[in-house]
């Protein structure tokens, strides 16, 4: 099945274009890649005038260049509404006219349909939904999905609908809020959690990214902006190399490293979150509010126009951030119960370790889409505290090469990337011929691998290898799923 | 006529089924109440403790010892009934049964006595084989298990012998066990009617283990013994139920 994006209904479209439900024409590209990989809904939810549609205007403008950045990559709008509302909020940022951006409040917002192919690795697409929701929502909302004699609106149910919600957090302007109104950023979560609860969806399932906007009034010394930001952000928003590509007649800046940029965004993630505990006013709550409520939450920070207002000067920095953090967070299962894990040899295989084969394949993996969880072999707690690995890594001595009782416990269709040295693991054969036989990929650094009776194993001594490994075995894995 | 309470569960640690046992006090024994392993130790229970301890003394060479006396067989792989042997782990000393045993079950976990084992055989004897997915087994099975039980049941089907659930648990015809020669004495003895794969000219005598328990025999497996506790009741019976044979 496949959700209208207009109206947000399931259906097979197996009779044709148009939308059962609301009697809309779907895009057939639309309609297309959804039978592949589900696309990724975003929803912008904050306040008034904290930046959304001029966040998603400057990413615009960065996406209609993108091919500079990443080799064959390209965007599309998929029908005439976002073609025309993304030129509009284009003119409105151009001209300097807000009012040509804003979001009009609407029950049923229509979202914006965008494909971005051939990223983040060549061949494979994205499909973005983005609800651009007005202001006004997080005022009405809650009332909205209480009232029980109307149906709740379609904004609420694309609330409810994104994987990652993305919380448009202006901090110079909630400064001034909070002295007038006396909100937080808590009051973004309040309505969210409420929301969540009234469809039944648990927070555990969803991401909750925080955008922090206007990172350039941040450095102003007036009576309202009383943040002390530190160095690290500037740094941060200072090496962007990507800021004028939106600009016309710029200089070719140097492609996207993927792999290095998502590391990066990772560790501003953490570091923004220990800033909002310590410095932003309500932080600590909300981290922790959100923390108890087993959501996920990332942080990142942009400013959309630079210090400039209009025209040429506009500098657009770290815009894509919150875009590569939704293609990131949209992992590789559509459902979010089926999970990736990567199986680390022990401290025996040192060849695997020394060729440094353990980061070259996490990164693979990741380049693909694919967020996995590590463990090491004989060992079923997960190896790192969060989804990354570390570039020193250090196995536990002593554990047996086992991973049996790690596919036990992983989670219905998931999916396993076992790498080992030239000792096999011991149990690997139980999983010959069962249901693992298409998602259980062993790599090894000896042929001795070869003699397993599982279906997809490969012996690999470069970084090329994992390389073309990965791919083919993700082929074989998408195709299974597109059957 | 006392009636005696057959129920599977699934075992929460390794999805491996478990027999719930109650056998009514008679005149001349007490009540008695257990969750026993419808198979003996398996590999793969057994790494499912090795994945989760970190108590250094099972690590990689110790199970590469205990690997290179009895072998490890998967059961996708069984391809006869003799083979069968490689499926359970052997050779464990009494220490390790009771730490590997204290993970499983904390408290509730007990070395059996030779009089305990015999009893629950006793009752097995009298049952005829059951099937496990006709029962609605929670927590449900893990497919390794089902994967094991059926190899098993597959190979023993070919058998002409007339079997019940004693054959079926291998509480006859499979391993010896490790148990208690009685309650408060440390002797440990090897009991059971082993199968020809497993000993040659086999006896349903008491296998004496050595004083102090430090050889590993490789005739020797063990079986997950817990006790229940006092208020369990043979309500929510999936089981069998069946008839004392006294």
């Amino acid at each position: 099945m496949i959700d209208c994006p207009y109206c947000l209904m399931p259906q097979s479209f197996n009779r044709g274009d148009n939308c059962e439900s609301c009697g809309k024409k779907v895009p057939r590209q639309f309609i297309d890649s959804a039978r592949v990989k589900p696309p990724i809904y975003i929803v912008t939810y904050g306040s008034s005038q904290h930046g959304k549609s001029t966040l998603l205007g400057s990413m615009s403008f960065i996406l209609e260049r993108f091919g500079m950045i990443v080799q064959r990559s390209f965007h599309t709008y998929l029908d005439p509404y976002t073609t025309e509302r993304v030129a509009a909020i284009q003119r409105g940022q151009l001209t300097g006219d807000p009012n040509l951006g804003a979001t009009p409040m609407n029950d049923n917002p229509q979202p914006l349909l965008i494909a971005l192919k051939n990223f983040p690795v060549p061949q494979e697409s994205q499909v973005f939904v983005i609800f651009d929701l007005p202001g006004e929502v997080t005022d009405k909302i809650t009332d909205r999905v209480m009232d029980d004699s109307t149906p709740a609106p379609l904004y609420a149910r694309a609330v409810a609908k994104a994987k990652t919600v993305w919380f448009i957090v202006s901090l110079y302007d909630t400064q001034r809020e909070m002295r007038l109104t006396g909100k937080s950023i808590n009051n973004l979560f309040f309505s969210y959690q409420l929301v969540m609860g009234h469809f039944n969806v648990p927070l555990q399932d969803r991401n909750i990214l925080v955008v922090y906007t206007k990172a350039d009034l941040l450095m102003k010394e007036d009576d309202t902006n009383q943040l002390r930001i530190p160095d690290w952000i500037y740094e941060y928003l200072g090496t962007d190399k990507y800021y004028e590509v939106g600009n016309r007649g710029v200089a070719r800046p140097a492609l996207l490293d993927y792999n290095h940029y998502i590391t990066e965004l990772e560790r501003v993630s953490a570091e923004l979150q220990s800033f909002t505990e310590s410095d932003v006013s309500g932080g600590s709550a909300f981290v922790a509010m959100t923390q108890d409520s087993h959501a996920q939450l990332y942080f990142t920070i942009d400013s959309a126009q630079g210090s400039g207002t209009t025209g040429v000067e506009i500098k657009r920095i770290r815009v894509i951030d919150p875009l590569i953090w939704s293609i990131l967070l949209s992992k590789d299962d559509p459902n979010g119960a089926s999970t990736t894990a990567l199986i680390l040899p022990t401290q025996v295989a040192q060849d695997v370790y020394a060729a440094n084969l353990p980061n070259v394949l996490f990164d693979r993996l990741r380049a693909r889409n694919i967020h996995p969880s590590t463990y090491f072999m004989g060992e079923l707690r997960t190896a790192f505290t969060d989804s990354s690995i570390p570039s020193d890594i250090n196995p536990p001595v002593g554990r047996v090469p086992l991973i049996g009782a790690i596919l036990d416990h992983l989670s219905a269709g998931s999916v396993a990337v076992v790498l080992t040295g030239n000792t096999l693991p011991r149990d690997v054969d139980d999983f010959a011929y069962t249901s693992w036989d298409d998602r259980l990929l062993l790599i090894g650094t000896d042929k001795a691998v070869l003699n397993t009776r599982i279906r997809w194993k490969f012996v690999a001594q470069t970084p090329e290898d994992l390389e073309q490994i990965v791919r083919e075995f993700l082929r074989q894995l998408e195709a299974l799923r597109a059957r | 006529m006392t009636d005696y309470s057959l129920k599977v569960t699934g075992d929460e640690r390794t999805g491996f089924p478990l027999v719930t046992l109650m056998i009514p006090a008679t005149d001349t024994t007490p009540a008695l109440a257990f969750q026993v392993g419808w198979m003996p130790l398996t590999w793969v229970q057994l790494e499912y403790f090795l994945a989760e301890t970190f108590d250094r003394r099972f690590d990689a060479a110790w199970y590469q010892n205990m690997l290179s006396r009895s072998g490890r067989i998967s059961a996708n792989s069984l391809a006869r009934f003799s083979d069968f042997p490689s499926l359970f782990v052997r050779g464990l000393t009494l220490q390790e049964v009771q730490i590997i045993g204290r993970w499983w079950g904390g408290d509730r976990f007990i070395v059996p006595t030779v009089k305990q084992w015999q009893e629950v055989q006793q009752v097995a004897l009298g049952q005829p084989p059951a099937n496990l997915e006709a029962f609605n087994i929670e927590p449900p099975l893990s497919p390794r298990a089902i994967g094991a039980s059926k190899a098993l049941e597959g190979l023993a089907a070919t058998s002409d012998i007339q079997r019940n659930l004693a054959d079926q648990m291998l509480l006859r015809g499979g391993l010896r066990e490790l148990v208690m020669l009685e309650s408060g004495n440390a002797t440990v003895v090897g009991i059971g009617n082993p199968s020809r794969a497993v000993e040659a000219f086999n006896s349903d005598s008491l296998l004496k283990l050595d004083e102090g328990n430090r050889s590993r025999r490789i005739e020797v497996g063990m079986r997950l013994f817990l006790k229940l506790e006092k208020n369990v009741t043979q309500g929510e019976n999936n089981g069998i139920a069946v008839k004392d044979l006294s």
